[in-house]
C-alpha cells in the first residue's frame, strides 16, 4: 500500500463523520424518550371541539402529522377576524383541553424532534 | 434504449418498499434491517474501494498541468494549474474538491460558417453540479436533525438560513434547497438526453443514479410539502434515534412514502461504492490531480524497481578473473601470486 500515512487518516476521518451520529449519540447527547401521547383525552372531547373556522377537529393520527398546516390554516382565515377585535388579544384555546400547558403540549415533542416550536404566544394568550 | 432499464429499477424499487412496507410485520424489515444492511455495505464497500486504489502504485509524475510551469524567475507562472509544492497542490485540491474548478474550466468547440473553428467556455455543468451537491450536502445536514438525540447549533443555522421564506411554521416554510437539487438533478439528466455527444456516451450506470436520487428527492419533497398524513415525525424520529443507538424500534402507523424514501435511499448507500459515485472518495485520489508538477526537481523513483546494486568493472574482473586469463582476455590485474 502506498501513501498510508495520508490515506488511513483520511479514511478515519471519513468514518467518524459518517457515524457521526452514532458515537455523538453515545457520547456527548443523552436521547431522551419519546414524548408520550397525552391520555386525559376522550372521543367526546374530540366531537365537543370546534375551530374557530368552523371545521371539526381532525382525529388525532392526522393533527399529529399536520397539525402545523391545521393551524396555520386557522390562523390565515381568523386573521380578518381577530383583526378587527380592537387590539383584543384571541385565545389559543388548543391547551384548554391539552394540559394547559405549552411546555407540557407543545415543547415536549418540538423538543425530541429539534422542531422550532412558532411563537403562537406573542399575539395569543394563555387560557 | 439505455435510460429504460434504469429507469425501471428505480421505479421496480419503490414499489418493492410500497407492497412490501404494507405488509404486517416487513415493517422491521424496510426500516431496521435493510438501513443497517446498507449502511455495513457503504462503510465497508468505501474503505475497501480506497485501500484497493491506494495498492496501485503511482510510478511517474502524471499531473494534468493546464498553465504555465515553475520555469526562469522572470516566467510568470500558474500556481494552482501546475503546481510545484505540497501547499500549491493543496490550493488546487481544494479548488477542485470545494469549487469544482476542473468543470469550470469546461469549453465547448463548434464550428462556425467559414467554416471557423471556436471554443467558447460553458459552465452549465459546472453550475447545476454545484446546484446539486451543494443542495445534497445541506439535505444531508439537515437530516441530522432526526438522528441525533439534541439540537445542533449548526443544523438549526442551516434550517434557518435555507428556509429564508420564513414561514412562520417552520415546519411548513419551503426550504430552498429542496427545490433546487432537483434542479440540479433535472439539468444534469436533460444534458445526457439533449446532447448528442453525452447520450452517446451515457451508459445505464450514468442513468441508475441520477434516476434514484430523484426518486429519492421527490419521496423526501412529497413527504414534507403533500403527503403529511402518517408521517408522524416524532415516530420517524424514534425509529431514527433507534438506530443509532442500536435499540432499534419501528413504531406503528408509518406511512408507506417514509418507507420507500428509506428503501431508496439505502439503496443508493449500498449502491454507491461500487459505482461512479466513489468520485466521491475519488477526487482525494486522482494522481493527475494530487502530484506535483516536479518531474525536473526531484527524482521519482519507481516503487516496483527490483534491487540492482551497480557492478562495477572492478569488481566484475575480480569476479570473473580466473575464467578471463583462462580465456586469453587481457585483465587490469593479474592473478595473485604463489
Amino acid at each position: 500500500m502506498y501513501d498510508s500515512g495520508k490515506i488511513i487518516p483520511g479514511l478515519a476521518v471519513f468514518v467518524l463523520l459518517i457515524t457521526f451520529p452514532i458515537w455523538y449519540n453515545k457520547l456527548v447527547c443523552n436521547v431522551g424518550a419519546a414524548p408520550a401521547k397525552d391520555p386525559n383525552l376522550s372521543k367526546e372531547m374530540l366531537q365537543g371541539a370546534s375551530f374557530p373556522n368552523g371545521q371539526s377537529h381532525p382525529p388525532a393520527e392526522e393533527m399529529r402529522a399536520k397539525h402545523m398546516e391545521v393551524l396555520q390554516g386557522i390562523h390565515v382565515t381568523a386573521k380578518g377576524y381577530n383583526a378587527a377585535k380592537d387590539g383584543q388579544k384571541p385565545t389559543m384555546s388548543c391547551l384548554m383541553c391539552h394540559g394547559g400547558s405549552k411546555e407540557q403540549f407543545c415543547d415536549s415533542c418540538h423538543a425530541y424532534a429539534s422542531v422550532k416550536t412558532p411563537d403562537c404566544w406573542a399575539c395569543h394568550t394563555k387560557p | 434504449m439505455k435510460y429504460t432499464l434504469p429507469l425501471a429499477a428505480v421505479i421496480a424499487l419503490a414499489l418493492i418498499a410500497w407492497i412490501g412496507s404494507a405488509i404486517p410485520g416487513m415493517q422491521y424489515l424496510f426500516g431496521v434491517a435493510v438501513p443497517y444492511a446498507a449502511l455495513l455495505l457503504f462503510v465497508g464497500g468505501f474503505c475497501w474501494r480506497v485501500l484497493y486504489w491506494a495498492k496501485s502504485p503511482v510510478p511517474f509524475r502524471i499531473p494534468t498541468t493546464c498553465g504555465q510551469g515553475f520555469s526562469m524567475p522572470w516566467v510568470k507562472r500558474d500556481k494552482f494549474e501546475a503546481p510545484v509544492s505540497t501547499g500549491e497542490v493543496l490550493g488546487r485540491m481544494f479548488m477542485e474538491i470545494v469549487f469544482f474548478r476542473s468543470l469550470w474550466r469546461n469549453t465547448k468547440t463548434t464550428i462556425k460558417p467559414g467554416p471557423e473553428l471556436t471554443y467558447s467556455s460553458t459552465r452549465w455543468l459546472w453550475l447545476f453540479g454545484i446546484l446539486f451537491h451543494y443542495s445534497m450536502l445541506v439535505i444531508l445536514l439537515r437530516h441530522l436533525r432526526l438522528f441525533v438525540g439534541s439540537e445542533l447549533f449548526f443544523v438549526t443555522a442551516l434550517e434557518y438560513l435555507d428556509g429564508f421564506t420564513l414561514n412562520p411554521t417552520p415546519e411548513l416554510s419551503l426550504y430552498v434547497t429542496d427545490a433546487l437539487i432537483l434542479v440540479g438533478l433535472i439539468a444534469l439528466l436533460a444534458r445526457r438526453f439533449l446532447i448528442k455527444t453525452v447520450n452517446y456516451i451515457s451508459l445505464a450506470n450514468d442513468y441508475f443514479p441520477l434516476f434514484l436520487l430523484i426518486g429519492i428527492a421527490l419521496t423526501g419533497i412529497l413527504m414534507r410539502y403533500f403527503l403529511r398524513s402518517g408521517v408522524d415525525i416524532v415516530a420517524i424520529k424514534q425509529l431514527a434515534l433507534g438506530l443509532t443507538t442500536f435499540q432499534p424500534v419501528v413504531p406503528a402507523g408509518i406511512a408507506s412514502i417514509f418507507y420507500i424514501h428509506l428503501f431508496l435511499v439505502s439503496c443508493l448507500l449500498a449502491y454507491f461504492p461500487f459505482s461512479k459515485l466513489m468520485h466521491m472518495g475519488g477526487v482525494f485520489l486522482s494522481p493527475t490531480r494530487n502530484l506535483a508538477n516536479d518531474s525536473r526537481m526531484r527524482r521519482h523513483i519507481n516503487p516496483w524497481n527490483p534491487d540492482i546494486r551497480p557492478h562495477s568493472y572492478a569488481s566484475y574482473e575480480d569476479e570473473f578473473r580466473a575464467d578471463m586469463i583462462e580465456q586469453g582476455i587481457p585483465v587490469d590485474k593479474e592473478l595473485p601470486q604463489g
